[in-house]
């Protein structure tokens, strides 16, 4: 165990051991579980399971919905007992139920193991083995696969990582009974693809966070300039995997037209970053560049809070599409 | 050396009123996940058997 992490259990330690008993309440176990996040998978899984072309049960389409929130919120669960050491550091997560000494190490991690259990073993009686195995699959690539192997290691953590956060659509659609099909796998790649650029405008400008903590992102490791214009390459390429979506049995000319006005918007503000010098070192800099740099940033943040609203969009419109159509035919 | 299962019990430590009050929520909070979880398996089987149609 390294010695952050110690730190973190001691504090923990400190606060629990004498009398065993915890102040934490039902809402700091609810904050392990990352309810934004969890809102983001419960989302996405729910578009997969309205568009899959097999229908389901509504009472068991809740279940499933149910479950795969659990599962999401029990990865998240894992993610903070194994990140307790670096939470710590940064100000953005050091209010997390850990980092702050409210919650022992052994409880957080027993109730993350524990709701990876139910969650899956629900799925499998709600759905089908098919999804539970790909909820257990996500739970696992998310806390093994990215939390221990790669977000401590590599600067491409969160481009092979983020398929972690890819997978809950294609849960969805095979919870409906559509098994794992080429629609299913572009909703993959379309969150796959749009992880990186999410971010890594995200880590420009907080960069100094994550390299408190030690963490490889791309603008601690390869630089501001070549993070930029990486954005605008993925920029690019979810675009051209929102084309591919159209060719499929999910296209549809309402799906066309917002998907292309969001995807023009995006790319124009990933542009509007990759030209500025957002992230830039600003040790040694006058007072023109240094006011290049807080411009640069203010286009990063405006992608990051973008991007977010752009995938409930992009997903919310494909569900549409997909109502209508039905009520249509 | 001391035996520590036979030595006296040098004294007790008194909840707070906070800790008790949490405790309790969480308590609370477990009855009525558990209860959920067992209604949750209880309706899908009853749903996996057709009782709803």
């Amino acid at each position: 165990m390294n010695a952050a992490r110690q730190t973190v259990d001691n504090v923990a330690g400190l606060s629990l051991a004498r009398h065993h008993m915890s102040l934490a309440g039902p809402g700091d176990y609810y904050a392990l579980m990352k309810p934004r996040v969890m809102s983001l998978v419960v989302f996405t899984a729910m578009v997969g399971l309205i568009c899959a072309p097999a229908s389901m049960n509504p009472v068991l389409a809740a279940a499933s919905i149910l479950c795969i929130a659990a599962g999401a919120g029990a990865a998240g669960a894992l993610n903070m007992w194994y990140d307790r050491d670096i939470d710590a550091v940064m100000s953005r997560t050091k209010k997390r139920p850990l980092p702050s000494g409210k919650m022992a190490p052994s409880s957080v991690l027993a109730f993350g193991i524990i709701m990876s259990m139910g969650s899956v073993l629900g799925l499998s009686m709600a759905a089908n083995y098919l999804a539970a195995g790909l909820l257990a699959f996500t739970i696992f690539y998310y806390f093994v696969v990215y939390s221990m192997w790669l977000k401590r290691r590599t600067p491409q953590n969160i481009v092979i990582g983020g398929a972690a956060g890819a997978f809950p659509p294609m849960v969805g659609w095979a919870a409906a009974g559509g098994g794992i099909t080429p629609e299913s796998l572009v909703l993959f790649a379309i969150i796959f693809l749009w992880t990186p650029p999410h971010f890594w405008a995200l880590a420009l400008y907080k960069q100094g966070d994550y390299g408190k903590a030690g963490i490889p992102m791309m603008p601690n490791i390869k630089g501001a300039k070549s993070t930029r214009l990486q954005i605008f390459v993925y920029a690019i390429l979810l675009a051209a995997s929102c084309v591919w979506l159209a060719v499929t049995s999910l296209g549809s000319p309402l799906y066309m037209a917002v998907a292309g006005l969001l995807n023009f918007t995006f790319i124009v503000l990933a542009y509007k970053v990759w030209r500025s010098k957002a992230g830039d070192d600003v040790m040694g800099l006058d007072e023109a560049s240094l006011y290049k740099v807080k411009a640069g940033e203010k286009a990063a943040r405006n992608l990051f809070a973008y991007s977010i609203i752009y995938l409930f969009a992009l997903f919310g419109i494909l569900a549409a599409s997909h109502v209508l159509s039905g009520f249509g035919g | 050396m001391s035996d520590p299962y036979n030595s006296e019990i040098d004294g007790y430590y008194t909840p707070s009123t906070e800790e008790l009050s949490a405790r309790k929520k969480r308590n609370v909070a477990i009855a009525v996940c558990l209860f959920g979880f067992v209604v949750f398996v209880f309706l899908l089987m009853l749903y996996k058997l057709g009782v709803f149609g």
